[in-house]
Formats: C-alpha cells, structure tokens, sequence
C-alpha cells in the first residue's frame, strides 16, 4: 500500500485493508475513492475536507486489469486551476454514454467502457459507467480536485470493424484527473513523473482554458478580471512545463494540440456570435443537432463549420490586445496548427442556481455541448476514422 | 477603472450544422463514403462512356493484353486498400464498396486471362483501375480540422474524370483508328496478293526449262501470299462490319479466290509437256539411258506452283464457325462455286497424258477430285493428242500401230512427246516418238516417269530412208518399277491394267494365251502381240518393266 492509500484511509476512514486486493479491500477502495472535488477557489478551505466517498463496492463491474496497456491513445486534458478539466471529462463520458446520441462519435461508436486507477501500476477497475455519470447527471457540482484525490481513468470507445463491418474493436483513451495547482506548479520530482507517464506520449493534447479569460467582455467584474490573470498565468505555467518536459525527453513527434475554450456558455465572454450560433442552439435544441449528427453528412457538416469557427478564433487571438492571448496558438504548437473548440461541458447559470431542494430525479439533464470533438480527434489520430 | 475587454471581429460563425449551395455538396458525406461513392461513379461513368458509341463499343479493344495488366493493377491496389482501412472504424458502406471493387477487379483478371479482345472487359478494366485510384486518398491521414475533410472527394472524382475521361477517349480513338487502318490494310494486302497471283499465272513459261531457279523466284513470290490470317480472323470480320467495311473485305478474298482458280486454268499452269528433255531417255548417240537434268528441278517448279496456287485457294475458303458478318457468308458462297470451276479445271488437266500428275500437287485434290493418283488402267486411256477429234490414247493400239510417219512428222498432235528424229541403228534408219507420262514424286515436289510409250518407225532395208506412209515398227512401254513395291506383283499388275486398258477403248477382240487367263506373260489383240520384254535399268539403278507391242 502507497503512502497516498494510506492516507486517503486515514482522511476518510474505513477499516483494515483487505491485502488480497490491490490497493485495499472493496470497502476500503470505496473510501478511498472520493469523487474528484471542485469547488471556486473562494470556498476551499485551507485544510481539504473529509467527504463521504461516492462510490460503494456496487459501483464496480467485477472486471479489472492492468492500468498500463500498450496500444493505449494517450489523451492529455490539462490546464490550470478551475478551467473544469473534470467537467470536461465528466462531459465527454456522459456524451459517449448516450449511445445513439453521442454527437459526432455517434457515427462510430458501438459502447463505452470506463475504468478507473488510484496510480498507473495498479490495476484498474471497471466503473459503472452511469454511476460515474450519475452526479453530472444530477447537476451536482464537482468537488475541486485535490492532489490528495488524483485519479487515472481509461475510457474504453468500442466501434465497429473488419472487413464487412462485422468485427470489433476498441481504442482506449487515458485521462487524468489531477488537480490544476499540480499541472500550474513548475516541474519538480513529484509532478514531474505524472507529465512523463500521462502527456509525454500523448498524441492528442487538449489545453483547457475558460473562453471568458481568453476573450474577456469589457463589463466583466473587478473578481472577474482577477481570475483571469490567475488562469491566463495557470495556461502559461502549464504549456511551459509540457514544452519543458518533451524538450527534456527530447520528444520531437508531433502532437495534435486542442485549445479547450471551456465555459463557452458564460456570458462573461465578448464572443456573443459565438455563443449565439456555436453554443446556444446546441444547447436549447440538442435533439435536433444529435439527430442530424446521427448521419455522416451530419458529421460531415459539423467539422467543415468547426472548422470555420477555429478559423475564427485563430484570427480572434491574433487581434487580441493581451500579448499572452495573441501568442496562444504560437505556444501550442507541437508540430501543427491548434484546434480551437469552444466547449460548455455544463452550463454554468443553472449549475449556479442548483440547490438540494430544486433538484428532483426525471429533471432535464444538462446538455454537453461540442465535447466529443477532441475523442474523435483522438479516433481519427490512432486509426484514421475519417477515411 | 474598467479594463478594457476583447473587441469582437465581425466574422462570420456558423451554426453547427448550417451548410447551403455548393458547401452542402461537399458536406454530404464523411471523407471516406464519399470517396466510395466517388469511386462507385467513376466506375459506372468511365464504362457508359466508352460504351456510347458503336465503334467504341465493339472496337475498344487494349493492345498487348493491357486490359489484364490494368485489371491485375487495379486488383493488387484495391485489396491494399481492403486491408489498409479495414480495421478503420466507421459504417460498412465504404468497407463492402472497397471489398467489393477488389472482387470485381480480381474477376476481371481471370476473365482476361480467358477472354481475350473483349472490348467489354477492357472497358470495365479501365474503369476498375479508376475507381479504385479514386479511392486511393482513403489511404492518406486525415485529421478533422483538415480543409481536405470536404475537398478530398469532389477532388479524387475530378482529379480520375479529368484524366481517365480525355485518356480513355484518346485511346479509344486511337484503337478505332487503328482498328480501320487495320482493315483497311487487309484489303489492301487480299487485292496486292490478287495483283500478284495473276501476275504470276499470267507470265508465262516459256523459259521454265531453261531457267528453272528463275522460274522459281517467281513461285516463290506465291508463297508470300497467305490469307488464311485474314480470313480466319474472326475479329478482323467483325471490326469489318462495325466499320462498314465488310463487303469490301469479302469481295478483295473472293478476287483472290478466283485468281487463284484462273492460276490453274490448264492453259496457264506450267507444263511439262513443254520440255525438250524428258525425266529420262534412251539416247540415240550414246545408245544409253539418260537422265534429263533440267527436267527435276523445273518440274519441282511446275508441282510447287500448283501446290501455292491451291493452298491459296484453300486458305481463301473460309472455315469454321461463321463471324457475326453477312460478308463472310456471301464469301463462303463465292468460293463454293468457285470451288467448281477449279474442279473443272483439275478435271481437265488430269486428263492429259504429260501434265496429268501436278493436279495432285494441289492441297485439296482428294476433296476435289476424289482420288490422289490416276490408276494405270485409266491413264492408259487418257488422251496423248489433246482433243476429242482423233483422239489417241496409248491403250489403243491398233490405232497406234496404223500412225503414218506423216502425222507424227508433220503434223505434231502427240503432247508431251520428244521426236528423235531419224538416226540410224544397225544400218536401218530409225526414228523414234517418245511419249512421257508422270507421277508425283514420293520425296519433293517434281514428277518421276511413270510411263514411256514410243513409236518405233524403222526403214525397210539397210541404208533406205523411211516413208512418210511407214506404220511403226513397233509400240514401246517402258514401266519404271517403284522401289517400295515387289516388282513381279507389280509387273503383273501393269499387264493386267494394260490389258484392261486395250480392251477397254478397242473393239478388237483381245486374246491371252496364258492359260489361266492372266495376261501376265502377254497378250494378243487382232494381229498385234503385246509381250513382256528384257527390264531395263534406268539412270539411278531403278528397274523398268518393257512391253513391246509388234505385228505378227
């Protein structure tokens, strides 16, 4: 047992371990296993808080295997503090889960599969996938993720194959739930070896970064305007420690990088076209797009004008007045042009407006929005789904 | 103080799905569906082309097995494919298109391989090959942000059209081109080997005895004409008819049928009744045989022209299944009466003495004239003078022993036959007429002796001339034995066709006087004895079977 199990144990209890199973009993790993927390900054405490853990021996399928397969496409979200990473994650699940609705995936996917890991050289756990749904289902907000509670998943994308279509197979996708002060802080010897594990070979990069802080409306707050330099100081910490650490691996294949405009459906944004016609009928009519996005012609649709609005967005950096801004795309540059995908993995008013008393099962669900896109990324970067 | 906030660009930001006019073509599929269905309209677009037009139709036909080579290809590439992408995901349409391309193209080998000159599967190979080339972008990797997303398939589908669709309509005209020059030259080449033919017939002969290897370069100009390759071509009938060319084909082959039958017109073929020397003679000077040495090698011309002429002919003659063309039915027909007038022909050199033996040089002479060689008995009966009126036949003898010297002298009806002249032998002025008939040699082309009949006029005293009212002496055969045959079976034989021959044109009682009625030993008709005499030995050591035919 690692010295963080054991203080995972400590922090939220539980009994002896169970030393048959990696990394503790079922009852134990339950406890252990605390639901990445989120909260603003303003109301995190300086001592992170004893949470009851999520997740119950019921929630694992009885499958497990090794966390480190080869073959595996390594998918790097990262980004600083509250830029919602987890949600970003948490949303591209929930769309893969949805089947017949997974957006642009739709097209290919046969089932999801989602496996879990306290560190890489356990075995990983397979999670029941509507479980780990269940609270961004429910609107529940996410606890900030503490470096104490990182967390490894694999999600397994299964699609057809074969010569007549018959077989199948499946492209896994790692992803790491780590908290954002651990990417923000400069590289030492103990975040050092999570870069290398989790990002040096990742062929799809995904930097995650409010689209408010990137294109700030000139109404936003006096607090607004401060956490936007928190944010734009946590991407640039981040994208330095990812150039430090493939220049220190001497790592020279390209990387296919997305710029993650996360919270694309916060009014602090200048972007309102971008709102009005990327984010908002997503959003209030997703059937119709998800019906349309069943088809190719939908996909194929939905990329030629993703691609228009990165385009956009290319040219909205350049003629930002923030040097930091204008120089985004530069810095992201792994051997290719950026994508650039606004994102609402949850919208963020209602989320707001969420209490205890006016959530209620059966409620509408919130609605990921252009999520998916960096998975497909991924799909085409390993196996060339488009052709 | 406020901070200043982004000024937004007014740029234009799509709805997720939003796509009119010509961006909604190019969006109606994914990268790779729409390469499918690119290359599913390549494939039905390029042979509907080539198919529109008749000539094309029928005459687009791949030089050197180009087709196949295409086909392999096509097949080689369409499988790479298979197997590159199909562990792609995605929907089954593009996998089964490119699966199915890849069958069809590997039928497409196989069939070449068994059908060759189909314009169809060149057609349909050419097409197999652009289909599956616009599906070679399918192999290039491609990234969702990639403006090639919605360009590479309209491009892959005009990129092939705009190169297979001028290639495949120049080279069609081109094979059509080619294909009418090609008929056109063979019948250019039928009315020159025409031209040739009767040329050749129509030089005549005079100097064939003299300067036979002149006579046969000119043979061997026959032997360049073959059209057996033209008129069994089947493909070059029905590219014929396509063009509209196919009654000018038939009719250049009929042209050289009848030259051909006109070739062996009795009155244009070489003779060798015409030579001074025979295969072989008595000498009067040496007073030994002797052996002619012109006579081989121009009678192996003579037997070798009629052999060309009629392989020309027979080549001629279409055979076999007919093609899809009239003309070459109408041509059937042609060469059929032709075919009757050359048997007439054949018919009527057979029946001459000399020149009898070169119809069986010509190559069908069994379907013609339902024999390979004249029986003895029959030749015996053939005519030595060439007309009906006075007719003599070496089997009629008692006619033959009432020949005056005056006839043969002066007025010269015996064809074939060598006078000697008057000479004296023993004191008694001879002369001789030595009359030749022939057969087919067993190794060559030329003519071996197969019979010599002489009148024999000899003076009544020593020292005194003859007179132009003299009787011959005596009639002279000579039978050269074959060497494969036992020479008293043989000697029988001849005694027998002899006498069968003489009975059979004489109304003169015939009488053996051999018991057992076997006219082995000789035989007597009227006053005229026919015996067996010495054999002779003839240049080259072969025996010769004599019978003298006296008076008495």
């Amino acid at each position: 047992m690692s010295d963080q199990e054991a203080s995972a144990i400590d922090r939220w209890g539980g009994g002896a371990p169970d030393e048959s199973i990696p990394g503790g009993s079922i009852e134990a790993e339950s406890r252990l296993v605390p639901f990445p927390s989120q909260r603003d900054e303003a109301d995190v405490p300086a001592v992170e808080p004893a949470e009851p853990p999520p997740y119950s021996a019921a929630d694992f399928d009885p499958d497990s295997e090794p966390f480190d397969l080869p073959g595996t496409e390594k998918l790097g979200i990262v980004g600083g503090q509250a830029v919602g990473k987890s949600y970003l994650f948490q949303a591209m699940v929930y769309r893969t889960l949805a089947g017949a609705y997974s957006g642009a995936l739709n097209y290919y996917l046969d089932g999801t599969r989602l496996f879990w890991a306290l560190d890489r050289r356990e075995r990983a756990r397979a999670l029941q996938i509507g479980k780990f749904a269940e609270n961004y289902r429910l609107w529940e907000r996410l606890p900030k993720t503490y470096r104490s509670a990182q967390h490894w998943y694999r999600l397994r994308l299964r699609y057809r194959t074969g010569l007549l279509g018959r077989d199948r197979a499946v492209m896994d996708v790692e992803f790491f739930d780590g908290a954002g002060e651990f990417f923000e802080a400069p590289l030492n010897e103990a975040n050092r070896k999570v870069w290398r594990e989790g990002y040096l070979h990742a062929s799809v990069m995904v930097f995650c970064l409010p689209i408010w802080a990137a294109f700030p409306s000139h109404d936003m707050s006096p607090d607004g305007w401060q956490k936007r330099e928190v944010l734009l100081n946590g991407l640039e910490q981040v994208v330095e420690n990812y150039t430090d650490v493939r220049g220190e691996a001497k790592q020279r294949q390209p990387v296919k990088t997305i710029l993650a405009l996360t919270q694309a459906d916060d009014r602090r944004s200048a972007l309102s076209k971008v709102y009005d016609n990327w984010i908002s009928p997503y959003m209030d009519s997703p059937a119709t797009y998800l019906r349309q996005l069943r088809k190719g012609s939908g996909v194929a649709r939905y990329l030629a004008n993703a691609r228009q609005v990165s385009a956009a967005l290319h040219e909205e950096l350049l003629s930002s007045e923030d040097p930091r801004v204008a120089a985004i795309p530069q810095k992201l540059d792994f051997g290719g042009r950026p994508w650039l995908i606004p994102v609402s993995a949850i919208e963020g008013s209602k989320l707001d407006q969420m209490t205890d008393e006016n959530r209620r099962p059966g409620m509408k669900a919130p609605v990921p929005v252009h999520v998916e896109l960096p998975l497909l990324v991924a799909l085409c970067e390993r196996d060339n789904a488009l052709m | 103080m406020l901070e200043a906030g982004h000024r937004e660009l007014e740029t234009e930001i799509p709805d997720p799905l939003e796509a009119s006019g010509l961006r909604r073509l190019w969006t109606s599929s994914l990268p790779a569906a729409a390469l499918s269905a690119a290359s599913a309209v390549v494939f039905v677009l390029v042979p509907a082309f080539l198919m529109h037009d008749r000539e094309m139709r029928e005459l687009f036909v791949l030089p050197d097995r180009l087709g196949l080579t295409l086909a392999l290809i096509a097949a080689l590439l369409a499988w790479g494919i298979v197997f590159a992408c199909h562990r792609r995901p995605g929907r089954p349409w593009p996998r089964w298109w490119c699966l199915i391309l890849a069958l069809v193209n590997t039928a497409l080998c196989i069939l070449a391989v068994r059908f060759q000159e189909s314009s169809l599967l060149d057609a349909l190979s050419v097409a197999g090959l652009a289909s599956v080339v616009t599906l070679v972008p399918r192999l290039v990797k491609l990234r969702p942000d990639s403006a090639w997303v919605q360009l590479i398939a309209p491009l892959s589908l005009l990129g092939v059209l705009l190169v297979v669709l001028p290639a495949v309509a120049w080279t069609g005209q081109r094979t059509v081109s080619a294909k009418r020059a090609g008929v056109e030259e063979a019948i250019d080449r039928l009315r020159l080997w025409t031209t040739e033919v009767r040329e050749v017939s129509r030089l005549g002969w005079a100097r064939l005895e003299a300067d036979p290897e002149a006579a046969g370069k000119v043979v061997d100009r026959l032997e360049l004409v073959r059209p057996q390759g033209l008129i069994a071509n089947a493909r070059l009938w029905q590219e014929a008819a396509i063009l509209g060319r196919e009654g000018d084909l038939a009719a250049a082959a009929a042209g050289l049928a009848d030259a051909a039958v006109a070739g062996l017109h009795p009155d244009l073929v070489p003779h060798v009744s015409t030579f001074r020397e025979p295969a072989a003679f008595w000498s009067t000077s040496s007073r030994q045989w002797e052996a002619g040495l012109a006579f081989p090698p121009a009678s192996e011309v003579v037997g070798r022209y009629h052999q060309e002429i009629g392989r020309i002919f027979d080549e001629v003659e279409p055979e076999g299944p007919p093609p899809a063309s009239r003309a070459w039915i109408d041509l059937k027909q042609h060469c059929s009466a032709a075919q009757e007038t050359l048997k007439q022909h054949l018919r009527s050199q057979e029946g001459t003495w000399t020149d009898g033996w070169a119809v069986y040089r010509v190559p069908s002479h069994k379907a013609l004239l339902g024999r390979s060689e004249i029986p003895l008995v029959d030749l015996l009966q053939t005519s030595m003078t060439g007309s009906d009126e006075g007719l003599l036949r070496p089997a009629d003898l008692p006619n033959l022993m009432q020949v005056t010297l005056h006839e043969v002298e002066t007025q010269r009806r015996f064809q074939g036959c060598r006078e000697t002249g008057r000479y004296f032998n023993d004191s008694y002025q001879h002369f001789r007429i030595d009359c030749y008939a022939y057969l087919p040699q067993k190794r060559g082309l030329g003519a071996d002796l197969r019979v010599e009949m002489r009148l024999v006029y000899v003076a009544d005293c020593r020292y005194c001339t003859l007179k132009y009212s003299q009787y011959p002496k005596e009639v002279y055969f000579l039978f050269p034995i074959p060497e494969e045959v036992d020479s008293r079976q043989y000697e029988r034989k001849v005694m027998t066709d002899l006498v069968n021959a003489v009975r059979a044109v004489s109304s003169v009682p015939v009488s053996v006087w051999d018991l057992s009625g076997s006219a082995e030993n000789g035989f007597r008709i009227g006053d005229i004895r026919v015996n067996r005499s010495r054999p002779e030995e003839l240049p080259g050591g072969q025996q010769a079977l004599v019978v003298r035919v006296v008076r008495g």
